[in-house]
């Protein structure tokens, strides 16, 4: 079989698949399992007729209608998979919206949970100023982290999977980027506390810092690579052209 | 004799899905040859339509799939190999109760006794 042929048993599959709502790795999954179906039908069809056109035509005919195939393949789906179509995001789009979603998920949910802490128990009165902020940062401070998350991996990912190449600078800056963010991060938590606590910031929040600095690098690290792969198969399956010709 | 397929086959295909795999795991084309085989010729089933009724039968657990290794040089596509599970069984097994029943029901009505 030559590539000509392959692409089209691919274009026969993404007709059916890419109007799927589903999420990424389900998709993979139909259009790694389909794709495997028509090859075979195909190489059936070949050997029985001995004319790749012949086959190809048969192998679309055996395939089916891909708007009905679609509509079957969308009924499979289980409502559950929204969930993770929300966190994937849409196909190819850069790594950093995943913490970006995260980020504005928790935030949501950190601010519902302080209201009702606050109000509910009418403690709003009672708690004074620098508890107040303290309290507020601690509930803020996962969203702001995973915000600069978010950015660290658009540079990551830019640094390393490149189509130009990696670029050992933007990687360096990147991470000497994330300890920066990461000091200011540990000071705006305890800003409260200065100048009268500023010998502890010195001896704990530099390795505090450092510490949630090289988590924050980790794991901008990881959804870069997860997500470079993930890109690639999107564009080779975005290019392949669906549209019946008339 | 007319083939048998589109609509008349809706709502039977999974039961009979899970009928081939009694006889052993197979993967997708090879449970639409031994439907074929079964059918002795005559279904015409959209060979597209099959898949979704396997992940159906999968999210239900009345079947369990796993990759094979490797592509067996089909160009860079593995298959998925289905097997039966006991809850897929049961189901079957309640499948074929209800289908004789159906059959019994049916074959009175229209005065075709099976």
């Amino acid at each position: 079989m030559n590539e000509s042929t392959l692409t089209r048993l691919k274009i026969l599959v993404e007709r059916a698949v890419r109007p799927v709502r589903a999420g990424t790795a389900r998709k993979r999954k139909m259009r790694e399992e389909l794709l495997a179906h028509v090859v075979g039908v195909f190489e059936e069809e070949d050997a029985r007729l001995g004319d790749e056109r012949a086959a190809l035509e048969r192998t679309a005919l055996r395939f089916g209608n891909p708007a009905e195939v679609t509509s079957r393949l969308q009924e499979s789906v289980p409502a559950g998979d929204r969930i993770a179509r929300f966190f994937e995001g849409r196909p190819g789009e850069a790594a950093l919206w995943v913490p970006i979603r995260v980020a504005c998920w928790a935030s949501a949910w950190e601010l519902v949970g302080v209201c009702a802490v606050l109000f509910l128990a009418d403690w709003v009165t009672l708690l004074p100023r620098e508890a107040m902020i303290i309290f507020g940062w601690v509930f803020l401070a996962p969203s702001v982290y995973f915000f600069g998350v978010a950015f660290l991996t658009d540079w990551i990912e830019k640094g390393v999977y490149d189509p130009a190449g990696v670029s050992r600078r933007r990687v360096a800056l990147s991470a000497a980027g994330s300890l920066l963010f990461m000091l200011l991060f540990v000071a705006g938590a305890v800003w409260s506390a200065w100048p009268a606590g500023s010998d502890h910031l010195g001896l704990g929040a530099l390795p505090f810092a450092g510490m949630l600095a090289a988590c924050a690098v980790g794991l901008a690290w990881n959804l870069a690579h997860w997500n470079a792969p993930r890109r690639r198969y999107h564009e080779e399956w975005g290019r392949l052209p669906i549209e019946i010709p008339s | 004799m007319e083939t048998i397929q589109g609509d008349k086959l809706r709502g039977h295909l999974e039961e009979m899905v899970l009928s081939t795999l009694e006889r052993g795991e197979a993967h997708g084309l090879e449970i639409l040859h031994r439907l074929e085989e079964a059918g002795c010729g005559l279904l015409r089933l959209k060979e597209g339509s099959l898949y979704p009724a396997l992940y159906r039968l999968e999210a239900a657990g009345a079947v369990k799939a796993a990759w094979e290794s490797e592509p067996h040089g089909r160009r860079g596509a593995r298959r998925r190999i289905y097997q039966l599970t006991p809850k897929g069984q049961r189901r079957l097994d309640a499948g074929r109760v209800e289908w004789r029943q159906f059959v019994r029901v049916l074959g009175g009505i229209l005065g075709a006794p099976a």
